[in-house]
């Protein structure tokens, strides 16, 4: 809604110092940090312990989350759900083809997207991050003394919509307000200072537990823009663990596909060993068999390199083609950033840096470093800093179409755009009369739609019957700054809004989400929906006052026979804000939005112009 | 949705010819006043009011810092009607030449030959160059609009040639 015009920057009245703290959601491991003194640090659990196990174990009572369900992961590998990220956005069919060997009860719900049967029921990857952001949160509160303003979430760069959508539903369900989803490569360059540092291109090389990252930044005066992005969400360094793991099978003679119980241990193994070797040039492991023999076998580094060889030059060669996409030489990298557990290892070490021609910067843990620049980006966007100059520009990912005739797609933004964006195509109707048209919106870079990930699909319906080729639809596509995608649609002859159907393809419908919050526990069903209750009362009365204020300002930008819809409708807007019924609050509240869409146009354009009467007085 | 002239927003002269680096600055400037990040702590309207500012901000230098949409966003704010973009072109002669620049490429592609993809690269960017020189001295004399579009057409050739052959160059690195 455009009701508020307020100056950008701006803080309302000074206030006490807002909570807020940054969250690395990772694959493997996740961890919460926040501001203290000045000093952005990651907070440890009572055993004083920072990384909390992206590890979610569902039994018969409470998931346990964390070190707790870690430890159960071995004798119940189908209830305990780990690296729960890889699935994050993902439909059943994709996460089946990619990971046959994973000990998970995979489901497909109606809609084809991914559930995991458990002994607490059937649970959506989103439920799954829910829990580890809650146990986050909870120790962010503990630790600050009360509750959160807002929290900075990192993801991967090369997340597409469908998994940053599925990670912002995760920390709705945690009750968490989101200030942004911050991509980690950027996150780190902020952590190591590199915003305030001196000009010039940073390459940040972020290989954690389950992704593979190449960020290329540029500073310049103050401000910190992704030129580009690459990487591979699906190579990490449980990939390494994956191939040591089968190595060790090899070596031992234990067949790895007996029994998931076998599996896990060797990867257990195989993870202990790879971090053994960060350090010594050779290792020794034992794993017990299912009859509880044990099994010894030395590896060294040379064998582990050579296991992993292949995937690091994977790594190298999405470099190249990051360092391609942004015009940049090799030469003309300042820095190299190493970011997530993975870089530990020496292999990776040495190679990135014959490959950037000087040695990585590696001095903050790699494991917090993206925690740690979250939590200082945090602190800027909850308001607590307004005189702060920092700005993060991002990038699209990949690339935004639709599909046309004949299955190819056609790119509406290109990867690498600059958000937020906005960009309106134009489609025609084919046959006389025709009321609907159905559009599939996709991500990818590929030719063909059957290539690409499926975002939505969605149908335009009340246009206007009209001769074919008469009615013009224009289709908005907008991205917020966390890369959201969000559709407009409007019949541009009569100006009638096309009603737009969103059916998320592998996302969580807000109906769905709203469902999840409902079942997250008999006993919190009842706050929710007084919270619920309680949001769209406030909502109301922040609409109602926010309206009111504005039409008293500018009411002159309507005619009468405009004006009395929307006089009624906050009435009845107010009337409804004194009942219980959460859900009529709302359908008045989008109501009433659609009465003063009008009004807040104009509004808005009426305030730019001032605005730019300023400045190009000033400018020219 | 809102008709407002991208060089006032930029604060720069309407003019084919410009300083890209100024354009960049002042990219910043506006960004740093309206980007949704500003606005974060605050209510939803707000975001979404800057995420559509943010939005218009980067289309504007979008369109400024393309050689070619820059062409057309001066000639329609000149009241130019352009032609769509699947009418015919009516050189021969360039179009030849064009042929003749595609099927260098092809047999340079066939033939795995980088050093031949890297002089078409040269000879391709320099007569791109070339043609946006001529397109900012048309601007700047005011010849007619016909003249520009069908430069304006000509540059896209270059560009979209430009493209492929960066894609051929990627998939012999790989």
């Amino acid at each position: 809604m455009l009701l508020q015009i307020c100056e950008p920057g701006q803080t309302p009245e000074p206030h006490q110092r807002r909570r807020a703290v940054g969250i690395d959601l990772g694959t493997t491991n996740s961890l919460v940090a926040t501001l203290r003194s000045g000093v952005a640090e990651t907070l440890a659990d009572l055993q004083g312990r920072h990384m909390l196990p992206s590890v979610v174990r569902y039994g018969l009572d409470h998931p346990l989350v964390g070190h707790e369900a870690k430890a159960g992961a071995a004798v119940d590998p189908e209830d305990t759900i780990i690296s729960v990220k890889r699935f994050m956005g993902r439909s059943f069919d994709e996460v089946v083809a990619r990971f046959p060997d994973a000990p998970y009860r995979f489901e497909a719900t109606a809609h084809g997207q991914l559930a995991l049967r458990t002994l607490s029921g059937v649970i959506h990857p989103v439920q799954v991050s829910a829990e580890i952001l809650r146990v986050l949160a909870q120790r962010a509160r503990d630790s600050l003394g009360g509750d959160l303003d807002g929290v900075v979430i990192t993801v991967p760069a090369y997340f597409d919509d469908a998994q940053r959508q599925a990670t912002k539903d995760a920390a709705e369900l945690a009750g968490l307000k989101v200030l942004r989803l911050l991509n980690e490569p950027t996150a780190a360059s902020v952590a190591y200072g590199l915003d305030q540092g001196e000009e010039g291109v940073i390459a940040v090389y972020d290989l954690g537990g389950g992704t593979f990252d190449i960020s290329i930044l540029r500073l310049s005066r103050g401000v910190l823009e992704v030129l580009a992005t690459g990487g591979d969400s699906q190579l990490g360094g449980d990939d390494f663990d994956q191939l040591l793991a089968s190595h060790i099978g090899r070596q031992l003679g234990l067949d790895e596909q007996r029994s998931a119980m076998l599996r896990r241990r060797l990867l257990d193994a195989a993870c202990s060993a790879k971090e053994a070797l960060s350090a010594a040039e050779v290792t020794t492991l034992v794993v017990a068999d299912d009859a509880g023999r044990e099994h010894q076998l030395s590896i060294d580094r040379a064998t582990f390199d050579g296991l992993i060889g292949e995937l690091v030059k994977r790594t190298l060669q999405v470099c190249r083609r990051a360092l391609r996409d942004a015009g940049i030489g090799v030469d003309e990298v300042r820095e190299v950033v190493m970011v997530g557990g993975s870089t530990r290892v020496p292999l990776v070490r040495s190679e990135v840096g014959k490959l950037f021609g000087r040695p990585p910067l590696t001095s903050i843990d790699p494991d917090r470093v993206v925690a740690i620049g979250a939590a200082l980006q945090a602190e800027v966007l909850v308001g607590n800093k307004p005189d702060h100059e920092m700005l993060l520009l991002d990038v699209i990912p990949l690339s935004l179409g639709i599909e046309t005739m004949g299955g190819l797609v056609e790119k509406i933004i290109p990867r690498n755009t600059t958000i937020p964006v906005a960009r309106a195509q134009e489609f025609t109707t084919y046959k006389d009369g025709q009321s609907a048209m159905a559009i599939h919106v996709l991500q990818g870079e590929r030719e063909l739609a059957a290539d690409c990930r499926s975002l939505a699909r969605f149908e335009l319906r009340n246009i206007p019957p009209l001769v074919a080729g008469a009615a013009h639809v224009r289709v908005s596509f907008q991205i917020d700054a966390d890369g959201l995608l969000s559709v407009t649609a409007q019949e541009q002859v009569t100006g009638k809004q096309a009603s737009v159907v969103v059916k998320p393809a592998y996302g969580l419908s807000e109906d769905e989400v709203t469902q999840m919050l409902r079942a997250s526990g008999e006993h919190a069903r009842s706050d929710m929906r007084l919270r619920m209750l309680i949001e769209q009362q406030v909502e109301a009365d922040r609409v109602h006052e926010a309206l009111m204020a504005a039409l008293a300002s500018d009411g002159e930008l309507l005619s009468a026979g405009e004006r009395q819809p929307l006089d009624r409708a906050l009435t009845e807007l107010m009337r409804l804000r004194h009942g219980d019924d959460a859900d009529a609050i709302k359908r008045q509240l989008a109501l009433v939005e659609d009465l003063s869409a009008t009004f807040a146009a104009r509004r808005m354009d009426d305030s730019i112009r001032k605005a730019l009467a300023g400045r190009s007085i000033e400018g020219v | 949705m809102i008709s407002m002239d991208y060089f006032a927003l930029f604060g720069i002269t309407p003019a084919y010819q410009l300083d890209l680096r100024q354009l960049r600055e002042r990219l910043r400037d506006l960004q740093r006043e309206y980007h949704p990040d500003r606005v974060a702590h605050l209510d939803d309207s707000a975001r979404h009011q800057a995420v559509r500012q943010s939005a218009l901000v980067n289309d504007a230098f979008d369109t400024l810092s393309h050689p070619v949409k820059r062409a057309h966003y001066l000639l329609r704010r000149q009241g130019v009607e352009l032609p769509s973009e699947s009418s015919t072109f009516g050189d021969p002669t360039f179009l030849m030449e064009q042929l003749a620049l595609r099927e260098t490429l092809a047999e340079a592609r066939a033939a795995a030959d980088g050093d031949a993809l890297f002089e078409l690269r040269q000879q391709v960017q320099r007569s791109r160059k070339r043609l946006e020189q001529q397109l900012a001295e048309g601007f700047a004399a005011a010849h007619a609009a016909t003249t520009l579009i069908d430069d304006a057409r000509r540059l896209t050739f270059f560009l979209k040639l430009e493209e492929e052959i960066g894609r051929a160059e990627e998939a012999l690195d790989l």
